[in-house]
This record gives structure tokens, C-alpha cells and sequence, in this order.
């Protein structure tokens, strides 16, 4: 058993905060995680959240969009796309809010500086190395005992943990896997000090901590009470149902974590047809909703908050591969038993593009700050933007 | 030795041999063509082992080189001044063991052969220093695989249909693999590692991603460029690098256009590749540049520089403090006029070879060397190997080994007879380093950032695999047959030989030391101390 267990949580307070900043990471909410699903390769807001009345969507898609009939009325002026469907009761039970809009001024719109941006929110001309979790961590680290400042599914990018010297771990393909594998790694001396042999041993020491810990709450055995639908139907996988699994099977064994990353590949679509758009939506939307009932039934679903975010929307205009461009503004989705469910931030109107793109209308970083202040409870204008409310 | 240049390698086949004695029956020292940008003497790939060159050939094109500069068209800058190179004056001690191996695994893969430290026993430290530097090849031993050599077209996927784009797409990476397996060859069979490293090193510092780009030979023209300009000059590297496909597809120039500028390269050419990050330029200077380099094409069917006259700014700009009718080769010289360049690379280069923290005394001399020596590479990265930082014992095992370090010299040192190049690739991948495919704009970050939960354990999956293959009783062999001779000659060396070989410092774990032959090797390279250089 570590030591700092037998000393409580006051023992994991970091010793080398301010008496103001102590105070404030006494009152943080460590006991909520943050589950974030990286959707990636820009997905294409306008035909997730569809303007079923507006003329311009149908003029700007003529063989893309979304047919009125089909879609899941919200309001008199939007609906969500038909493989949203398994979502549906979260939102009519005001457990799911959507943020419409969101962007930056002077976007860019290359995948690679585009996730950079949502990563670090940083400007859009600003290069900045740490993630934004990163630099929040920083200034308040996770308690000491917990199993690690964040946990990476899916694929080893580390989004808004880049840069960190945090504890880190990253479990991908094949978790059985991945932990015997851990298992098996010499721990060897933990030292100080920030040379190269010192942060090659503290990451095989941030790996068999977690690791040890995740092994000895046998996941695996966990009863879940529902099923994921894990099957891989636009590879390459790991599909979300399969990661929401895993995210599922971490918290109710009790693993402690600030933060769970999800990620899903094929966003891209320039040039796919837009069933394929409908299938990652459906993944989307039954691994969500099977979370949630999960989560339910473990009594998480207080404590867990998720929300997707993408390196940028994609062009209100189809192409000539009956696909969409790389674009700008798009809605995004917090779900959790503490969202306020609703609507936030404001539709771009389709008949004032720049360029032929959306024009945003809420900075991205709006939706930081309420994870930062609302849901954790931590660091009060740790951005400029205004966090939005969304979470109670 | 007559006639052996040392920086053009030992091996003077070919034409660089004949240049020179052309040149120097014309009185005149060997320039570089590559000086003459924009006049349409593009030097184009050779590589040494294939069919001489036509001698008539050779004469007509160096001639016309000679003509130009002759009749003033060309300013250029002597090639690869080896005097840095001459023989050292006083030649106190031959090389220590300790010694030799620190300069073999920094200028190599991490980990030397136990034949090269001896080839450098006999030499005091600075000959080797030299010895290293001279063994520098301009060209790779290996042709370049077939597909990338024969004609094709770099072709508009936007315009194509959904089924077109997915076949090019899906033959523009055949070729960024054949490309990627041909490198992973050269690497384990060159008798020049830092040749390699400093390939790759380039290829970070100037990042272009094969997945953007999508024209194999447009990588592959980049890449001879970065070899053949990677200890040479910097200014022309620099150029060369800038009016290249590769570049110009991958930072839009193509798109950059008059009254429309594109300011994606103008703006990464000083951050990345010359000033560093805000660094003695301003948002004007971007687009300012931006003017200037607007016209920079690529000729789609041969991945060669061509200046689009209509689509070029004609008017008078100010970048730099420097006002006129710029074009794209003054804003690069402009730059390369700023204090600020020297010290960027300098910085750079003893990340990469010395320690990941630089002293600013000794960089800035360093710096000032370099650029009064006009930006010659080979002087400076000879100061940087014999500098005292490099040389202090407390230096050793300072860095991280790259992915290509631990996977190629492994493999190297145990004497694999030949990896398979496919499996070489996926490791590296793994370990977060896909070559011709650098994560973004600003390359690999290196230095920590390589190690990771997941690299860690897929560095001791790949340091198990080999050992397993190694084992004279295994069945499963991912990597081949060691040479048995070769491994058995290593493992009869004493425990404390074995360490002083394969571990750049003491080891950590306490069980490393325990055993012999084989079973201690594989204890050896299972401690953590392996993983640094």
C-alpha cells in the first residue's frame, strides 16, 4: 500500500502551491472526470445539427443533406441527424446540451494546426507546446493517489494533455494486452531532477502505477448490466462503442482519473458518401447513450461529463465528391447527469459565409472554461471567454 | 590519398570525381551549381553506383555552369571548404574506448559496433572527429527504388472523383513506402551513420509530410537535396529546400499568387527553418515575404522549380528592413542576412548532438563562426563534437535515444544480416517516428517527447523481439538471422566490456550486471540506461 493512502487527502495536497491556489485545489472536484471524444478529421456540424428550414442548407447540399423528414425535430428550426436517434432520451431528459457555433477568429484550416488550436487553445496565430488540461494540471496537479492525471484510449494522442509531464498513460488496442505488457516492465529507481534518464524512469514508474492499479480492480470481470456494440463498421477502429467500454469499465472499478480521452478517426469525409457520415453519428450515439445507462446504474453518472470536440466543421457548401471541405464553426455535445441540457451559443447563418465558411459565433474556449470552473470547480478565469453555464 | 575529397565521401566513382578534374583544368574551383538558382542548371539526382555518367554529358553541363558564372550570372559560394578537416597540429593521445564510443553513438545510432571504435582506436580524438566528418556521403549507396525514378504527375485530387482519389491516394503511399524501406535499407547498411542522422535531422528541421504532399518523387528530390546539402552549406540548403516540390506543395506556395497571397511558407521558411519562433521578423515581414515568394511553382510532371511570371508581385516590398522588388531568392538571402540565423541552428544542432541544454557563451561563438564562415556546416558541427561540452564525461548517456537510434543500432550492433525493412518500419512508427511523415510543420519534437507509456512499452517489445531473434534456439525470428559469428565474438567479452559497449553510462537496475554472453547482453539492453546516448 503507498504511504500517502494511510495520510488521507490532505497528505496529496501539492506542497508547493500558494496558501490562495491550496485553497482553491482543496475546493476542486477531483472526484468528476472529464470524458472527452476527439472526433477526428473535422466533423461536419451543419449535417449533425441540420437547419431543416432554412433554404440555403438545401441549396448549399443539394445531394448531401439531411431530408427534413428525416430529421429529429429539436426546435422549429433545427434537428439532429436520424443516427443521433439513441440519443434522443438524454435529451428530452436535459442530459445533454448542445453548443452551437463554436469557433475562433481567424481559423485555420488544416487538420494539423487545427487540433493543435483546439488542443492548446491557443490563438490562432499563437504556437503554444503545452495542452490546455496540461497547463491547467500544472498549476493544480490531480491528488497524488490517483491513478493518473489522464488516461488516453483509442489512439496515443494526447490532445489537451500534450505536453505534459503529468501522469499520463495510454491504453489502445488490446487493454489486456497493453497491461500484461505493463506489468512485466521493470520499475527501476525513481529519481528527481529533470534529465533524460529521470523522465525515462518516472514515465515506467507513471506506467506501472496505473497499470498496477487498473490490474488490481480486474476490470475485465466488472458486469457492466448493458452491452456495447463494439463492432468496427468504418474501420480502422477502435470504434467508440469499444472505448466506451473501457472508460465505462475504468470508473465503475473505481480507477481515479481527472480525465479519459476517446478518440475516432474518418471525420475527414471529402469525398464519402454520406452514409458513411450516418454510421459514425449511429457509433457515436449508441456508445454514448450505453455509457450513460451504465453509468446510471453504477451511480456515475453525476461524476462523469462527456464532450466531443474536432479540429473544425467542415464547408456549408457539398463538393463535387458529394462530399464537404475542411470548414470552420460547428456544435458540439456535453452529455452527463449535471448538464443542464439545452440549446447554447447561436447557429452560423447560412447566408453570411466567409469565404464560403461559417462564420463562428462562440469562442471555444467559452466551453473550457465551464469544464474548468464549472465541472472541476478549479482556476476561475483560467481563460478570458466566459464559461457558459451548462453545468450545474 | 589523391583525389579522395572527404566530404564528398571516400568513394569518388562518378562524376563528382570528373567535375573536379574539369574544373581545375579551367582554373577554377569546384562551385556549386545549386548556387545558380533560377537560371536552369538544376543539378538532378545521381546516384554512385549506377551507369557512369555520359563524359560528354558531364562536360557539357558543367561547362555551362562554368559559362554562367564565368559571364557573371550566378553568385555563388565555394563548396565545401574541407580545410576544417586538415590534419590536426599536436596529436597528443590516441582516443580513449570511452571516448571513441561517445563520438561513434552521437554521431551515429546511439549505440557503435565494437569494429568501428576499433577502426578509431589509433587516432587521436580530433583525427577522428575528422575521420567521422570526411566519411560524410553527399549521395545514398542505394538506388532509389524504381517506381519513384520513373516519370508520373503530381495530379489535383480535388478535382478528381471519389474512386480516382482513393487509387492515387492509395499509389502515392506504395511510393512513400518503397521510399521509407529503400532509407531504412541505407541506414543499415551505410558505412556513414551520421550521413543518416543528419539526413534525418534535416528532414525534421525542413518537415514535409508524404500524406500532404502525395508525389513520391517530389519526397524523394527533397530527401537527395537534404543529403546532399547536409554538411555542406546552409544557405544553399536553405534554398534548395525552399524551391523545392516537396516544400512548395506542402506549405501551399503553389497557392501563393499575386494579390492573393498565401503566407504559409513565408511565415514557417523564418519561424522554422531560419529565425525561430518571433524572432527579429514581424507580422509585416510575413506578408511582405508572402509577396515575395509568390509565383514559386512546381512543374507537376518532374517536381522541379519553375517562377510563374503572371502570378509573381512585381511591386516594391519591405521585408526585413529591406525595401525594393523583391523576389522569392532575395527574401531568402535577406534572411539569411539576419543575426538571428546562426545562433537558431547552432542552438538546434547541439539539441541534436550535444545536450538537450545549450550553453549561450559557447553558442554564441560557435554562431559567429559560422556565420563569418558564410554558413559552412561541416566547421561547425566539428566545433560542436569538439567542444568540451561534448567531450565531458558527464555528457554521456545526456540524451534519448530517436526510435531510429534504438531500432537501427540494435539491430546493428548485434549484426542482423538484413531486417526486414517492413518490420523495421512499423517499430519506428510505434515509437512515434514515421520517416518522409513527421507529425506536423515543426517535425519531430524529440528529446522526452519521445518517451511515452505507450513508446516505452513498445521500445521493450521491439528490444525482446530482437533479442529473441537473436537466440541461436528461437523459431520466431521478426528480424532475421544475427550474424552468429559476429554475436558470438561480442558475447565473449568480459561483463565489464559489455557494459562500456552497449550502455552509455552505468546501469540502474541491479540485475543488469548479472550473467554472461548472450544473457547478459539482454539484460544490458533491457535497462533503461539503454535508452539514452
Amino acid at each position: 500500500m503507498k504511504r500517502r493512502k494511510f495520510l488521507g487527502l490532505t497528505a496529496t495536497t501539492p506542497l508547493l502551491l500558494s496558501p490562495f491556489a491550496r485553497a482553491a485545489w482543496a475546493a476542486a472536484r477531483w472526484d468528476r472526470t472529464l470524458v472527452l471524444v476527439e472526433l477526428n478529421g473535422g466533423n461536419d456540424g451543419l449535417n449533425t445539427v441540420v437547419p431543416y428550414t432554412d433554404p440555403n442548407y438545401y441549396d448549399l447540399r443539394p445531394n448531401i443533406a439531411i431530408p427534413r423528414d428525416q430529421v429529429l425535430q429539436l426546435d422549429e428550426k433545427r434537428g439532429l441527424h436520424p443516427g443521433f436517434e439513441p440519443l434522443m432520451p438524454l435529451w428530452k431528459n436535459r442530459e445533454m446540451a448542445i453548443i452551437e457555433g463554436l469557433g475562433y477568429p481567424e481559423p485555420n484550416l488544416s487538420h494539423f494546426r487545427g487540433i493543435d488550436i483546439w488542443n492548446t487553445a491557443s490563438d490562432s496565430k499563437e504556437t503554444l507546446v503545452d495542452g490546455w488540461v496540461s497547463r491547467l494540471f500544472k498549476r493544480y496537479p490531480p491528488p497524488s493517489d490517483f491513478t493518473a492525471d489522464g488516461i488516453i484510449l483509442g489512439r496515443n494522442a494526447m490532445g489537451p494533455l500534450q505536453g505534459s509531464k503529468g501522469r499520463t498513460v495510454s491504453l489502445l488496442k488490446n487493454v489486456e494486452k497493453t497491461l500484461k505488457q505493463s506489468s512485466r516492465v521493470r520499475r527501476g529507481p525513481v529519481r528527481d531532477g529533470d534529465d533524460a534518464l529521470a523522465h525515462i524512469l518516472r514515465k515506467r514508474a507513471h506506467l506501472r502505477d496505473a497499470t498496477d492499479d487498473i490490474i488490481s480492480r480486474h476490470i475485465g470481470d466488472i458486469d457492466l448490466g448493458a452491452s456495447f456494440s463494439t463492432e468496427v463498421i468504418t474501420p480502422p477502429g477502435p470504434s467508440l462503442g469499444e472505448q466506451f467500454e473501457i472508460a465505462a469499465r475504468l470508473l465503475a472499478s473505481g480507477v481515479k482519473t481527472p480525465l479519459i480521452k476517446l478518440f475516432r478517426i474518418k471525420f475527414d469525409t471529402h469525398a464519402d458518401p454520406p452514409e458513411l457520415h450516418a454510421e459514425l453519428l449511429s457509433e457515436l450515439a449508441g456508445a454514448v447513450s450505453t455509457f450513460a445507462e451504465v453509468m446510471k446504474a453504477k451511480g456515475l453518472w453525476d461524476k462523469v461529463l462527456v464532450m466531443t470536440y474536432s479540429e473544425f466543421g467542415r464547408r456549408p457548401k457539398e463538393n463535387f465528391s458529394l462530399g464537404t471541405d475542411h470548414g470552420t464553426a460547428a456544435p458540439h455535445f456535453l452529455f452527463g447527469g449535471r448538464v443542464k441540457g439545452g440549446l447554447y451559443g447561436e447557429q452560423p447563418p447560412l447566408d453570411d459565409l466567409d469565404n464560403g465558411n461559417l462564420k463562428h459565433r462562440l469562442h471555444f474556449r467559452s466551453l473550457y472554461s465551464s469544464v474548468v470552473e464549472e465541472w472541476w470547480n478549479l482556476a476561475p478565469s483560467f481563460f478570458e471567454e466566459k464559461p457558459l453555464g451548462v453545468v450545474g | 590519398m589523391p583525389n579522395k575529397d572527404p566530404v564528398l565521401g571516400s568513394d569518388l566513382r562518378g562524376i563528382a570525381g570528373q567535375t573536379s578534374d574539369i574544373l581545375a583544368r579551367v582554373g577554377k574551383s569546384v562551385r556549386d551549381q545549386k548556387g545558380c538558382h533560377g537560371i536552369g542548371v538544376k543539378g538532378g539526382f545521381k546516384y554512385e553506383r549506377g551507369e557512369p555518367m555520359n563524359k560528354l554529358a558531364v562536360l557539357w553541363r558543367f561547362s555551362s555552369v562554368v559559362i554562367l558564372a564565368l559571364v557573371g550570372g550566378c553568385v555563388s559560394q565555394t563548396v565545401h571548404d574541407t580545410g576544417y578537416l586538415a590534419a590536426p597540429a599536436a596529436c597528443k593521445r590516441p582516443i580513449s574506448f570511452d571516448e571513441a564510443r561517445h563520438l561513434l553513438a552521437r554521431t551515429g545510432f546511439g549505440v557503435p559496433r565494437t569494429t568501428e571504435i576499433e577502426a578509431l582506436r589509433p587516432l587521436c580524438y580530433e583525427q577522428a572527429v575528422n575521420k567521422i566528418l570526411a566519411g560524410v556521403r553527399r549521395k545514398p549507396l542505394l538506388p532509389p527504388p524504381e517506381m519513384i525514378i520513373s516519370p508520373g504527375e503530381r495530379t489535383n485530387t480535388a478535382r478528381m472523383t471519389a474512386a480516382e482519389r482513393k487509387a492515387y491516394n492509395k499509389a502515392t503511399r506504395k511510393e512513400t513506402t518503397a521510399l521509407e524501406q529503400w532509407w531504412i535499407r541505407e541506414m543499415l547498411e551505410t558505412d556513414s551513420p551520421l550521413s543518416e542522422r543528419l539526413t534525418i535531422f534535416w528532414h525534421g528541421h525542413f518537415a514535409t509530410e508524404a500524406r500532404k504532399v502525395k508525389f513520391g518523387r517530389m519526397m524523394f528530390e527533397q530527401h537527395a537535396a537534404l543529403r546532399r546539402n547536409a554538411l555542406g552549406n546552409f544557405g544553399d540548403l536553405l534554398s534548395d529546400i525552399s524551391k523545392g516540390g516537396a516544400m512548395l506543395y506542402y506549405l501551399d506556395g503553389h497557392k501563393n499568387v499575386k494579390g492573393r497571397p498565401n503566407e504559409n511558407f513565408a511565415r514557417e521558411v523564418m519561424e522554422l527553418h531560419s529565425m525561430g519562433e518571433g524572432q527579429g521578423y514581424t507580422e509585416n515581414d510575413v506578408r511582405e515575404g508572402a509577396r515575395a515568394f509568390t509565383g514559386w511553382r512546381v512543374n507537376m510532371k518532374t517536381g522541379e522549380f519553375r517562377l510563374a511570371k503572371n502570378s509573381h508581385d512585381r511591386q516594391a516590398k519591405t521585408f526585413l528592413g529591406r525595401t525594393g522588388y523583391l523576389d522569392g531568392d532575395d527574401a531568402i538571402e535577406t534572411i539569411l542576412e539576419q543575426p538571428g540565423v546562426a545562433p537558431f541552428i547552432t542552438t538546434k544542432l547541439w539539441r541534436e548532438f550535444v545536450s538537450p541544454h545549450p550553453d549561450p557563451v559557447e553558442v554564441k561563438r560557435l554562431a559567429t563562426d559560422f556565420r563569418n564562415s558564410g554558413y559552412q556546416l561541416g566547421p561547425l558541427l566539428k566545433g560542436l563534437l569538439v567542444s568540451s561540452y561534448f567531450r565531458d564525461p558527464a555528457n554521456r548517456g545526456a540524451l534519448i535515444k530517436s526510435p531510429v537510434d534504438l531500432v537501427i543500432g540494435t539491430l546493428r550492433l548485434l549484426n542482423f544480416a538484413a531486417p526486414s525493412p517492413k518490420q523495421v518500419s512499423v517499430d519506428q512508427r510505434r515509437m512515434g517516428l514515421d520517416l518522409f511523415d513527421p507529425p506536423d510543420v515543426n517535425g519531430w519534437k524529440g528529446g522526452t517527447e519521445w518517451i511515452t507509456t505507450t513508446s516505452t512499452l513498445f521500445r521493450r517489445q521491439f528490444l525482446l523481439s530482437v533479442i529473441r531473434s537473436a537466440k541461436p534456439q528461437s523459431t520466431k525470428r521478426p528480424y532475421g538471422m544475427a550474424d552468429t559469428e559476429a554475436l558470438r565474438a561480442i558475447a565473449e567479452n568480459s561483463p565489464e566490456e559489455l557494459r562500456k559497449l552497449i550502455l552509455a553510462t552505468a546501469p540502474v537496475m541491479a540485475r543488469s550486471m548479472k550473467g554472461r554472453g548472450l544473457a547478459l547482453i539482454e539484460k544490458l539492453l533491457l535497462d533503461p540506461v539503454y535508452q539514452l546516448k
